[in-house]
């Protein structure tokens, strides 16, 4: 089988939807929680560790 | 795998499909058992439940989970598309994690996925006591973790089960494996 390796503009390209879904499900939880609880981190951190985390799957 | 990684490598190259024993070898009473092998993969399609992969050092745990890392991100249709994020957690890690805070409540399986996702939530509410506090923040992580794993169809592997030295970890991750939907792979 021949393929390419994967690059990062690939990897956020393929996570971008799951990614979306999944924030919004968080601040659903958070919000529901109470009205003093805050979420501190947006889709963007979230994406970026979240590739990180998959490379690091490899070292 | 990765274009950016230092000694890159096609892992189609390297990897040999293994027969995997479906029972630990110490199970098995007769001979017929040995012959019921498979390979990982399809292992992974048929099986709901976690799955754990016991083996000698070298006898290629690690690099059959890099080879299933590396199909879920390249072939959309490996394992029928169930999984779309594989996530590593090196158990050894949160070993040297717990033990560098026995006073402490000890990191399970949750807390360590928070870290790792970069979750910060603050519940401001100065009246109640910090313990209580605490206890809040982590019930609501141990409602927000199982859903984002559902939402990213995550395959979650945790590597090196036998390193783990603490027991209070130990029971943490048992715990946590039973509970666990979706399934999780640990190594």
């Amino acid at each position: 089988m021949n393929i390419k390796l994967i690059t990062d503009p690939a990897l956020k390209a393929l996570f971008t939807f799951l990614i979306q879904g999944s924030f919004n499900a968080i601040k659903r939880k958070v919000n529901s929680h109470s009205e003093e609880t805050l979420l501190f981190t947006n889709e963007q951190e979230i994406k970026s560790n979240v590739i990180d985390e998959v490379k690091k799957g490899f070292k | 795998m990765f274009s950016n990684h230092k000694n890159n490598f096609n892992i189609y190259k390297r990897y040999v499909h293994l027969d995997l024993l479906l029972e630990p070898r110490r199970l098995h009473v007769n001979k017929e058992q040995l012959k019921s092998k498979k390979p990982l993969d399809e292992i992974l399609k048929e099986n709901n439940n976690n799955i754990v992969i016991l083996g000698q050092p070298g006898s290629g745990k690690t690099t059959s989970t890099k080879y299933i890392i590396n199909s879920i991100l390249v072939d959309p249709y490996f394992l029928n598309g169930i999984y779309s994020i594989p996530i590593v957690i090196r158990l050894r890690e949160l070993n040297k994690e717990n033990l560098s805070r026995p006073n402490e409540s000890k990191f399970g399986i949750y807390e360590k996925l928070s870290e790792i996702l970069g979750i910060k939530i603050k519940i401001n509410n100065e009246k109640l006591d910090p313990q209580i506090l605490q206890e809040s923040k982590d019930k609501l992580i141990g409602k927000i973790i199982p859903s984002v794993l559902e939402n990213l169809k995550v395959l979650l592997i945790l590597d090196g089960f036998d390193e783990i030295t603490d027991f209070a970890s130990r029971s943490l991750i048992i715990v946590y494996s039973r509970e666990a939907d979706p399934p999780i792979l640990p190594s």
